[in-house]
């Protein structure tokens, strides 16, 4: 069973009128083949008392203190019990045909063997002339014993016929009873809406209880017969009505939410765009500005050091016990110790830019035009999903007004039915 | 004893497990069960209606006696939904059958 199951088959009961139901099954020919009879009503009654559950199914009649007929409808024997039953009649019949069967088989076989005999003997004499006495002996021989094997295998084929017959014939009576009591359950469903059609319009006429009640018995059948096909099919064509408007109900809120997806993806889209931009700025100013900044304090560095350099040099080959001097000596190597620092910082800074801060936002602006076409790809893809979905909820929407149509005017044809039944 | 007993479901050609048949059959009673009863409000004068509301605490014989005594049509009402409700099933029976 399906993960929805009985339950959800029942939720979805439909007043369907199937006129195939009214199909009477093939009948097996009696002449030809010997089937089961369906039980007759005593043999069913037999049947109940040998039943397990036959007391409870006869006595446990009562439902809100009074008998009704639900239990009238339980048949008095179920329909797979009396296929049991004629399941078994035809293989007891068939047990006892077994060995007429056997006997017929043998003889198909002792006929066929003869006939191959003869066959082969008649192929020797073939090219003697037709007027050889041997030939004309051996092809009547021939003629002989292939109307015995005729025989011989109609023989057969009519045992084993009527033996298959038995069998088939239990699932067709099972399927004929089956079918009429689905016949029998509709009709009872048509009456007992026509007897329910009735009383709501009487009492919507102002009716009394013993006024209508006396009143629907004066109806006749015919007319209940009518008003209650034009209520199952009102039942129907409303449950149809219904499920289009439930229908059309989720298509209105699937287009919601495709139009959802459209925007969001464009948003997205357009937020990774933004993103992308924001990249490539952030490289175009690494390239043009930071960079070149960079090398330039860096060569600016470089000419100080360089003039340190020279400062240091013209320092040291002066008076050395001079204290000034030695005093300018130091303070023009920690300004040349500083300088370098300055300079190694900066390096350090220029490869930063160079090998990570760059590949970085490069990679990054890559990315986002990546994500850029996928969404705009993407959401291409949905408007035109959006575009399907609407045409099929605007295809919807015609179709559940035609079915709500449809069951006003069904309603409509029940309740003038039921209006002229109460005042014909 | 079921309303909906398995002989039915068997004669309509209907074969469900034990656990399936239990929902169908609980399903089949809270459906009629909610439609005897709509049915039994449009009968109710306002009155009455007030009186069945009062009736919560009152036990089943109590509430059966009064629907008896106050809704005359109770059994006609009862048969035809459930003889609608049969029909359903077996319009159904091949769905049915075939899950």
């Amino acid at each position: 069973m399906s993960e929805k199951g009985p339950k959800a088959a029942v939720d979805t009961l439909d007043p369907v009128v199937d006129e195939s139901a009214e199909t009477v099954p093939d009948v097996i020919q009696p002449d030809v083949i010997e089937t089961p009879e369906p039980l007759t009503e005593a043999s069913k009654t037999e049947e109940i008392s040998d039943t397990p559950d036959a007391e409870a199914r006869f006595t446990d009649a009562e439902i809100l203190g009074r008998r009704y007929p639900v239990r009238q409808m339980v048949h008095e024997i179920g329909n797979q019990r009396l296929k049991a039953i004629e399941s078994v009649q035809a293989k007891v019949a068939n047990i006892r045909d077994t060995p007429q069967k056997f006997r017929l088989g043998i003889s198909h076989s002792i006929a066929e063997a003869r006939f191959n005999r003869s066959q082969r003997k008649a192929d020797e004499v073939a090219h003697l002339p037709n007027t050889s006495r041997l030939k004309k002996r051996r092809l009547a021989k021939l003629a002989k014993a292939e109307a015995r094997k005729n025989r011989a295998k109609a023989a057969l084929d009519t045992h084993v016929n009527r033996m298959q017959g038995r069998t088939e014939s239990v699932g067709k009576n099972a399927e004929r009873r089956r079918t009429e009591y689905i016949k029998e359950l509709r009709g009872r469903r048509e009456r007992a809406l026509a007897r329910k059609t009735m009383r709501h319009e009487l009492r919507k006429q102002g009716a009394g209880r013993l006024e209508a009640r006396a009143i629907a018995k004066e109806i006749p059948k015919a007319h209940m017969d009518r008003v209650g096909h034009l209520a199952a099919v009102a039942g129907l064509t409303e449950k149809n009505a219904r499920r289009g408007e439930k229908d059309q109900g989720k298509r209105e809120k699937a287009v919601d939410k495709a139009e959802l997806e459209v925007g969001k993806s464009l948003q997205q889209a357009e937020q990774y765009a933004a993103e992308a931009r924001d990249a490539n700025k952030t490289v175009d100013e690494i390239r043009t500005k930071h960079i070149p900044d960079a090398r330039e304090y860096i060569a600016s560095k470089q000419s100080v050091l360089d003039m340190l350099n020279g400062e240091l040099s013209s320092l040291e080959s002066g008076d050395m016990s001079d204290p000034d001097v030695q005093a300018k000596i130091e303070q023009t190597k920690q300004r040349i110790t500083e300088t370098q620092v300055k300079i190694q910082e900066s390096e350090h800074q220029l490869d930063i830019y160079e090998k990570r801060e760059l590949p970085y936002w490069q990679s990054v602006a890559e990315e986002s035009r990546r994500q850029v076409i996928a969404h705009t790809q993407r959401h291409e893809s949905l408007q035109a999903n959006l575009r399907d979905i609407k045409a099929t909820a605007a295809s919807g929407a015609e179709t559940s007004s035609s079915l709500r149509a449809t069951a006003e005017q069904d309603k409509a044809a029940r309740d003038a039915a039921a209006h002229t039944a109460s005042n014909s | 004893m079921p309303l909906l007993t398995r002989t039915i479901l068997e004669d309509l050609g209907i074969q469900l497990s034990d656990a399936d048949y239990e929902s169908l059959a609980q399903h089949f009673e809270q459906t009629l069960d909610e439609r005897v009863i709509n049915e039994i409000v449009l009968e109710l004068t306002p009155e009455q209606a007030q009186q069945l509301a009062a009736m919560q605490q009152a036990n089943d014989q109590d509430i059966m006696a009064w629907l008896q005594s106050n809704v005359p049509d109770l059994t006609d009402i009862v048969s035809d939904e459930v003889d609608i409700l049969l029909g359903e099933l077996a319009d159904n029976s091949d769905a049915i059958a075939g899950n």
